[in-house]
């Protein structure tokens, strides 16, 4: 990949699903693959990218991440070990204020990270994703995410049988 | 990822988003296609595949009510000041009706509850149909179980001492990763400097110690607690372990179940016999560990010490404990590496007594037990001893090699060798002498 100090600074136009062109160093946008995979194929052309998933007011906030974090360099591909503990809340103060957004808007990062490819943006937003799933009952998450209980009746008495176990942590495990 | 689905056998159990309604009728509903998720990192770099993906999860949720409740209680509590409730209060489904997570891919579901642990997903599970279904994805388990267990396959735990792995391919339980982990997750962990995975994280509640001998302190003061103890791979140098009580001990690594894990399980003890079993263990278990006595000084030397009566394994008084695919070794130049005495009724299976400085298999003063299918070889002494009124049963073990004879019994030793493969011993196969009577059967 085009890596070398100078062309960092390179302006990079990205357009919006609604039309809004943003002007980017190559610095900033380098952490996604999709926008990297794009240039290298477009070769010279300094015609903006489109792209159609992303609405103009997400992708700002997105670049604004990206402007934050641009110093941070790639997270080793530590991927290679699947046994790595996943933990999720080893997010940053300022992270933790960027993702204090409604539920729809974070939502928005998410699919945006994953389409653009930008990975560590797409970890955060899943980890506060789950750091919201901890530790509530299902009737909370329920009311959380406006998600309807959908089963039927025998499928509901079926659940309950397979995760009885998950009931039982306080009579039988130690705290 | 989902290569190693299980056959859709007993699916009946399974349901997700219904394909149509013949398959709600039949309840015997298909797990969501898990074949067509691919993992995140699997990702092709263009990226877009998200589009597709996304109208997949949409696809499949076509029978799924968006419509948020009137009487929602997120609403009616909102002036509550509990952490939750302002939560549901700040996190309203977005305003055009449109579902937060109907637009998420199942890839991306499945990368948020990636970073939770059990008993969360078991909530989440409960959900909704796709909570369901994404959260029953095995490569979600599979990460989850190895991480705390290690074992490369999932171990069933039967009953008391009873344990078998199973190939998840020739597995019965849809999800063998998810009920493994079901099956033993009142066991303790020894897996020393690993608390992190065990201890202090949100929705896991599992135990955790750096030492064996904290692990059996800990069952002791909790008598209503499953007595099971995973020894994870390392090798362990614990004081004497002296066990009155059905304690089980099994060892906990990745490889192959039969062949490496009790490689990688080692306990060993350089002064004092390293296990014993006494009264008050009958129904104990010790598996797929090796258990060594490994003296540092030889005995012999005049006030040097007296390492007749230290072994490897030491199974005393009219108890029954199982022996399962250990590896039994002892480097001291007396005694020998596995005793069973005073009535002890052992089952001893698939266990190996190899290249001991000495004796490998005292059977003495009445004990009796079950050996099936043992390697007993290349000791220095005999491979079997059996003396006073010893009469135990010996099934396809295999004693060859021995420097001395292969089975000596002696001084009223009896002894019953069934379909043993005994050969090559340096002196003899088999020497009867002062009184013994051992049969043997081809």
């Amino acid at each position: 990949m085009a890596a070398d100090g100078d062309s960092m600074d390179r302006i990079v136009k990205i357009k919006s699903k609604d039309g809004q062109i943003f002007d980017v160093t190559l610095g900033t946008i380098k952490k996604s693959k999709l926008i990297m995979t794009m240039l290298e194929q477009l070769g010279d052309s300094t015609d903006a990218i489109p792209l159609p998933n992303v609405d103009g007011s997400t992708l700002k906030k997105v670049i604004e991440w990206l402007e934050h974090h641009k110093e941070e360099p790639e997270p080793a591909e530590e991927e290679s070990d699947p046994l790595r503990m996943r933990i999720s809340t080893d997010i940053s103060e300022w992270d933790k204020t960027f993702f204090d957004v409604e539920q729809s808007v974070l939502q928005a990062y998410i699919l945006a990270a994953n389409y653009l490819s930008i990975k560590p943006l797409l970890d955060i937003g899943c980890k506060t994703v789950a750091n919201m799933i901890k530790g509530k009952t299902t009737e909370q998450l329920r009311d959380l995410f406006g998600l309807e209980d959908d089963f039927t009746d025998e499928e509901r008495a079926a659940i309950k049988r397979e995760y009885a176990w998950a009931d039982d942590e306080e009579n039988q495990a130690a705290a | 990822m989902a290569d190693d689905l299980p056959p859709p056998a007993t699916a009946a159990q399974q349901f997700t988003t219904p394909a149509s309604p013949a398959a709600t009728e039949e309840r015997c509903l298909r797990r969501q296609d898990t074949k067509r998720r691919r993992s995140i990192q699997q990702k092709d770099e263009e990226g877009c595949c998200t589009s597709s993906m996304a109208a997949t999860a949409d696809d499949n949720l076509q029978p799924i009510n968006k419509r948020f409740k009137a009487e929602s209680p997120g609403e009616a509590r909102s002036k509550d000041s509990t952490p939750v409730e302002n939560e549901l209060a700040r996190y309203q489904p977005a305003s055009d009706g449109t579902n937060y997570w109907d637009r998420m891919p199942d890839e991306l579901v499945l990368k948020v509850f990636s970073f939770l642990y059990e008993y969360d997903i078991a909530t989440l599970s409960a959900v909704s149909r796709r909570f369901y279904a994404v959260s029953n994805d095995l490569n979600l388990w599979r990460t989850l179980y190895q991480q705390a267990f290690e074992y490369t396959v999932p171990l069933f735990h039967l009953d008391n001492g009873k344990f078998e792995f199973r190939d998840v391919k020739r597995c019965r339980d849809h999800n063998p990763w998810k009920e493994s982990f079901r099956q033993l997750r009142f066991g303790v962990h020894v897996r020393p400097r690993k608390n992190h995975i065990y201890e202090g994280l949100k929705g896991r509640n599992l135990k955790q110690f750096d030492r064996l001998e904290q692990a059996l302190i800990f069952l002791e003061a909790e008598p209503t607690r499953e007595k099971l103890i995973f020894l994870h791979s390392g090798t362990y140098f614990p004081e004497p372990i002296i066990i009155k009580s059905p304690v089980q001990i099994i060892g906990a690594a990745a490889g192959s179940p039969g062949t490496e894990i009790n490689r990688n399980v080692i306990i060993e003890n350089t002064e004092d016999t390293t296990i014993c079993f006494m009264e008050g263990s009958a129904g104990a278990y010790v598996g797929y560990t090796t258990l060594r006595f490994n003296p540092e000084k030889k005995s012999g030397a005049p006030g040097g010490p007296q390492h007749q009566t230290h072994y490897a394994l030491c199974i005393t008084d009219a108890t029954t404990v199982t022996v399962d695919r250990c590896r039994i070794n002892s480097t001291s130049d007396v005694g020998a590496a596995l005793c069973v005495k005073k009535g002890a009724e052992p089952k001893v299976r698939h266990c190996s007594v190899t290249d001991c400085e000495n004796v490998g298999i005292y059977i003495t003063d009445n004990a009796s037990g079950h050996f099936e299918d043992c390697e007993i070889a290349r000791n220095c002494l005999a491979g079997v001893w059996v003396k006073n009124h010893a009469n135990p049963f010996f099934k396809k073990c295999h004693i060859h090699h021995g420097k001395d004879v292969g089975i000596f019994t002696f001084e009223y030793g009896m002894g019953y060798f069934e379909k043993c493969n005994i050969h090559s011993n340096r002196i003899s196969g088999i020497e009867v002498k002062n009184h013994a009577n051992p049969t043997v059967l081809r």
